[in-house]
């Protein structure tokens, strides 16, 4: 269910109190274009921006005009929608509609409440209860999820009731998946809504592991036991490190950019990437931290790197960036780490690189299931290849930016050498990086039954 | 007890129970793993299941087993990060599993790259499986065998 382009407004309610209350901000609004439904926007109630001026409401009387509504209906809204909410209403529902999705808001009695509720309240009152909900359809009624021995996890609840997705998500709401919606639920403007989008086999379990296996860069590391290294180890582990609190990031926002366009029927999805986004953040910050510990610091971020993190946050479609992020870059990421273990100068960095190469993995494995299960179920397989092609053929081209960078390649050999006096017997050791970074990329693509093999862009061995 | 055994690897496995706790907190781990040791008198290997927060078990391999990957090396290679870990606990810098895995020492395989990934998504456990024999009295097998620890 793909919604045109448009225009939302969106904060939380209690911010909005205190906005309202501070003149600052009193002509603030907050939008972001994005996919979204016809009411998308329109049902938010949210509105920052409280004051209309007669520019417009010139408009707003034109377009009211054009779409045939009475500017004293329109008016009725303007204390409750901003005129930019008003006037997608108007391009997206008739009058009649407006008035039975959004008029709930604007019927209020003295004290604020809807004729619903100000009901409600006197029932209450009077000593009454509703206890319709005694009533309804209780589909899982009976239902038990038995605990595993490791506790109970979501495959035991999904054994249980309502495990498998549908294909297509029954409805646009946050409606629990097995739950009886009821209906007037407003669309929460997903764009994501068929399971071959966001789906891998094996999320469920990713969702679990990543909950089981968190660590903390604050305790879990033995920070205390770091002792000062020579000048060039200590630069060349600062730099890296902050090359990684550069671009780990990016893992973070990626999944944050799409998670709230995933229908909540793959709610397992959701659930994953918020642990990604988790796993990521700790990554900046254990880098930042060892970064800023033991007498280097940040040093230089480059520019060229952050190109290949922008591919990734403006590609046009999940899969795609999916693909640049968790198959390319976190594959890429996934065999730096590996070798960091084995250049760190210390247990405290080995303990650091070892752990996050697991939450690497782990991501790297969502991206793999995740494309396998989306040329398997695809309408159109030769066009869900093409853009997968694509998407490779950017990611590649960053993988090759990214060890082909003095900042990362020489920090990298400084370490695996052992000194600046030794580079060139480290860069015997970024060589390997590129060799299994290529071989393992091109084994995760025959594993997802996506040949990349004869259209790969990097070569198998580093060119130096 | 005389590694590679299947006796040295149950006391292992015994002694890793012993830390049930400490692998809780790494988290569960799921993968059937295939240790070869590569001796003069040819490989021995064993197959090790971890379950949960554990390893469930530990036999001799077979051809019948169906590991998610194997991790193979030669007996001398096995000695020194056994030996690494025997007197500091864990395993000197380029002696963990992963650090002797990248330059080849440790050869790692797997029937599929998803199989083989587990190797890294499992990590910390596996390494504190192979950690636990810091409480096992060991001496190792031939082509050194003058050489014992514990």
């Amino acid at each position: 269910m793909r919604g045109n382009k448009g225009t939302c407004r969106a904060t939380h309610s209690r911010t909005l109190e205190a906005l309202r209350n501070d003149g600052r901000y009193r002509t603030a609004t907050v939008s972001m274009v994005t996919d979204s439904t016809p009411l998308d926007g329109v049902r938010s109630r949210v509105v920052l921006q409280d004051e209309v001026t007669k520019k417009q409401l010139q408009y707003l009387e034109k377009s009211a005009k054009e779409a045939g509504w009475p500017m004293a209906e329109v008016e009725k809204f303007l204390p409750h929608y901003s005129p930019q909410q008003i006037k997608k209403a108007m391009r997206t529902l008739s009058l009649e509609e407006a008035q039975r999705l959004l008029g709930e808001t604007i019927e209020r009695n003295a004290a604020g409440y809807t004729e619903e509720q100000a009901r409600y309240i006197d029932k209450l009152n009077r000593g009454q209860y509703d206890l319709r909900w005694l009533d309804d359809e209780r589909p899982t009624w009976g239902v038990r999820a038995s605990p595993s021995k490791r506790g109970l996890t979501l495959m035991d609840i999904n054994r249980a009731y309502a495990g498998t997705p549908e294909d297509v998500a029954p409805h646009n709401s946050m409606g629990p998946r097995g739950a009886e919606l009821e209906a007037g639920a407003p669309e929460m403007g997903y764009s994501l809504n068929h399971k071959y989008e966001v789906w891998a086999d094996n999320v469920t379990e990713l969702y679990e592991e990543a909950i089981s296996r968190q660590w903390s860069a604050t305790r879990d590391i033995p920070w205390d036991d770091l002792k000062p290294l020579p000048e060039d180890l200590e630069r060349a582990q600062c730099e890296f490190c902050t090359f990684l609190t550069e671009i780990e990031m990016v893992a973070s926002d990626f999944p944050a950019k799409w998670l709230w366009r995933v229908n909540q029927h793959f709610h397992e999805v959701k659930m994953f990437l918020c642990t990604q986004a988790l796993d990521e953040a700790r990554h900046l910050e254990v880098f930042r931290k060892r970064a800023l510990v033991n007498g280097g610091g940040l040093l230089h971020a480059t520019a060229k790197i952050e190109q290949g993190l922008t591919d990734i946050m403006f590609a046009p479609t999940f899969v795609q960036g999916s693909y640049m992020m968790h198959i390319v870059g976190e594959g890429l990421v996934l065999d730096i780490f590996r070798a960091g273990e084995f250049l760190a100068q210390n247990k405290v960095e080995q303990k650091i690189y070892r752990l996050c190469m697991q939450d690497e993995a782990r991501h790297v494995s969502y991206g793999t299931k995740h494309m396998k299960h989306y040329l398997e179920e695809h309408p159109d397989r030769a066009e869900a290849e093409a853009q997968l092609h694509r998407a490779a053929e950017i990611g590649e081209e960053t993988f090759a930016s990214f060890l082909l960078n003095p900042y990362i390649v020489e920090p990298l050999a400084v370490l695996a050498g052992g000194g600046i006096k030794h580079i060139d017997r480290g860069m015997e050791a970024v060589k390997i990086v590129w060799k299994y970074a290529h071989e393992e990329y091109l084994k995760r693509c025959d594993a997802a039954g996506f040949d990349r093999r004869d259209r790969v862009k990097f070569l198998p061995e580093a060119p130096y | 007890m005389r590694f590679p055994s299947i006796e040295w690897f149950a006391a292992v496995k015994a002694a890793a129970d012993g830390r049930v706790d400490e692998f809780k907190t790494l988290g569960f781990c799921d993968a059937t793993v295939r240790v070869v040791v590569q001796t003069s008198s040819g490989d021995e290997d064993f197959v090790l299941f971890f379950e949960d927060y554990g390893c469930r078990d530990v036999v001799v391999g077979d051809d019948t087993s169906a590991e998610d990957f194997t991790i193979a090396a030669d007996l001398e290679v096995w000695r020194s990060m056994l030996e690494s870990i025997r007197e500091e606990g864990t395993p000197s810098l380029g002696l963990s599993l992963a650090s002797l895995q990248l330059p080849g020492k440790l050869e790692l395989r797997a029937r599929s790259q998803e199989h083989e990934d587990l190797f890294f998504r499992y990590n910390q456990s596996f390494q504190e499986f192979f950690n636990s024999s810091r409480d096992v009295a060991t001496e190792f097998a031939a082509p050194s065998q003058e050489g014992t620890s514990g």
